[in-house]
């Protein structure tokens, strides 16, 4: 059985500037028994700070999910 | 077993976006990645660098294209590709200006078997607010969904099932206690509803059993109400047949009492007959004589209006005249009967036709009918001889109109000749009096006009001279000229004043 994520969503975002007028709120839920999401920035940090411009940013972001018959087999032996 | 692929939902709430001078390209969406990049197409790499927006990634393919190749490289070969691939190659926006509040995206997975076995995968992302200006943007986006994990789920479900099939017969079993129980619960109200309907029907009973005694209740007092009224009635028949026997009898006696008077008023009304009878000899006589003035009258008016025809006319009022004494002569006669009374009256009216005769002969101009004409050409002396013949018989109008019948044909033309100028001579004095009136109307009118045009001229001669229409006159009548006056009016207006000063000047 692979190991590759149920769903997978993903997304590369490249521009020259970019400013945000407003602490962005923002909120990522994965629905399984695995997963997750992560981005990879360039030139963008973490925490962004409204009213500052970055510019040539990039940035990767990836969310997954999956599914664990194994796991949830197990959990149907122990039940 | 329900499968959905995959679940896409968005949800937005007061989220605006705003781009200018945008471009993008076309997003693709495809069941296999396989089918996708090994097409005939060709891929974005391949493309132009001016069409190659996808130059964020390194090397010489897009993220896509390296997310495939990855996924086509990986895995054991049985799992390699997803089973679900959409991806957006490339979108380039110049600039975007992005404000977002309360926003969801989801992507998920679920499948389900029967009630045993719910699966739900997937990432759900919430921007709670976001607002951001961005340029020079090229994006991609690439969804993979993979179904071998739920499958090999489902398939062991259905594996368990197999081997266990008391799981479907308790499954079924719990359906079919839920069956039963909804049964039971239809059964027991079912029940309630028969005893709801015993109720009902023992409550329409009660009350049919009431409505029954109620109705014979007022059976019974109905038929005891009619009773009275049947003696009631009864009671007051009789009374009105007293009422009425009384009535009757009186009325009897009424009429008894009224046709006695009756009796007596006829008694008496026919012993006065004969003084009726005589007043109407008495009637007829007076009215005799009323109509021989009335005649003799008329004959002086006509004979008024033609000489020879009034002489004639004369005569047949005399002998009118003379009817109406003999007329009240045979009334006289007849004191004693009323015969006698019918048959003066019916001589009456032969003299009244003799008359008429006479009358109309008159209108026609002089025909022969003219009462005396045949014994001496409309003399005086043929009345005479009427007046009495009248007086012999007291009908002598008759033997008048006889006579006048047979003087037909004598000396007509002589008589419609003065007839002729009598109505010319009448029809002359009308058209003259007629004439003249209308000439004094036209006269009245010419005058009229005439001083309603001198008081125009006066006006407007004021009014040129700024004169009063008095003052104007005044100087008209005496010659004298207004523009030698100097007014002294409002306004330097000549008034009368102004002209007698000039005239005494």
């Amino acid at each position: 059985m692979s190991d590759q994520p149920d769903i997978e969503l993903g997304a590369v975002v490249k521009a020259k500037r970019l400013r945000f007028k407003a602490k962005p709120e923002t909120e990522v839920r994965v629905h399984g028994d695995e997963g997750g999401s992560g981005s990879e920035r360039e030139n963008l940090p973490e925490t962004v700070e409204p009213g500052v411009t970055y510019r040539d940013v990039r940035v990767a972001w990836r969310a997954t999910a999956k599914l664990d018959p194994e796991r949830r087999n197990s959990k149907e032996g122990k039940s | 077993m329900a499968q959905k692929a995959s679940n896409s939902r968005s949800k937005s709430t007061n989220s605006r976006s705003k781009s200018t001078n945008s471009r993008s390209k076309a997003s693709n969406s495809r069941g296999s990645s396989r089918s996708s990049s090994n097409g005939a197409g060709r891929s974005a790499s391949q493309k132009p660098e001016k069409y190659r927006f996808a130059q964020n990634v390194g090397g010489d393919a897009t993220m896509a294209e390296e997310e495939y190749r990855k996924y086509a490289t990986e895995g054991d070969g049985m799992n390699a590709d997803p089973d679900v691939l959409l991806t957006v190659p490339v979108v380039k926006v110049d600039s975007i200006h992005l404000e977002v509040e309360d926003l969801d995206a989801r992507v998920a997975l679920k499948a389900q078997v029967l009630d045993l076995v719910k699966l739900r995968v997937g990432v759900e992302a919430h921007l709670g607010k976001v607002r951001l200006d961005i340029k020079g943007v090229e994006a991609q986006a690439l969804l993979k969904v993979r179904l071998d994990h739920v499958a090999a789920i489902v398939d062991r479900v259905l594996t368990t099932i197999d081997r266990n099939p008391e799981l479907v017969e308790n499954l079924s079993q719990a359906v079919e206690d839920i069956g039963w129980g909804a049964g039971d619960a239809l059964d027991d109200t079912g029940e309630a509803l028969e005893h709801v309907g015993e109720g009902a029907k023992g409550a329409v009973e009660d009350v049919g059993k009431g409505a029954g005694s109620a109705v014979s209740d007022i059976g019974g007092g109905a038929g005891e109400a009619v009773e009275g009224v049947g003696e009631g009635a009864g009671q007051a028949v009789g009374e009105v047949g007293e009422g009425a026997g009384q009535a009757v009898g009186e009325v009897g006696e009424g009429a008894g009492q009224a046709l006695g008077d009756v009796g007596q008023g006829a008694g008496q009304a026919v012993g006065n007959l004969d003084q009726t009878v005589g007043g109407l000899g008495q009637t007829v006589g007076q009215v005799g004589q009323g109509a021989g003035d009335a005649v003799q009258g008329l004959g002086q008016g006509v004979g008024g209006a033609t000489e020879g025809l009034g002489q004639a006319v004369g005569g047949v009022g005399e002998a009118a005249g003379q009817l109406g004494q003999g007329a009240g002569q045979a009334a006289q006669g007849l004191g004693q009967g009323v015969g006698g009374v019918g048959e003066a009256a019916g001589q009456l009216g032969q003299a009244a036709g003799g008359l008429g005769q006479a009358a109309g002969g008159l209108a026609g101009g002089g025909q022969p009918q003219g009462g005396g004409q045949d014994q001496g050409d409309g003399q005086q002396q043929a009345g005479g001889q009427d007046q009495g013949d009248g007086q012999q018989q007291g009908g002598g109008q008759a033997q008048g109109g006889q006579q006048g019948a047979q003087g037909n044909g004598g000396a007509p033309d002589a008589t419609s000749g003065q007839v002729v100028k009598v109505v010319a001579k009448t029809l002359a004095h009308e058209i003259g009096s007629a004439a003249s009136d209308e000439m004094k109307d036209l006269g009245s009118a010419a005058a009229r006009k005439a001083r309603e045009l001198g008081e125009r001229r006066r006006q407007r001669r004021a009014e040129k001279h700024n004169a009063t229409p008095a003052a104007v006159k005044i100087a008209y009548e005496e010659g004298l000229d207004l523009d030698d006056i100097e007014g002294t009016g409002a306004e330097g207006r000549i008034t009368v004043k102004d002209v007698r000063t000039a005239l005494e000047a």
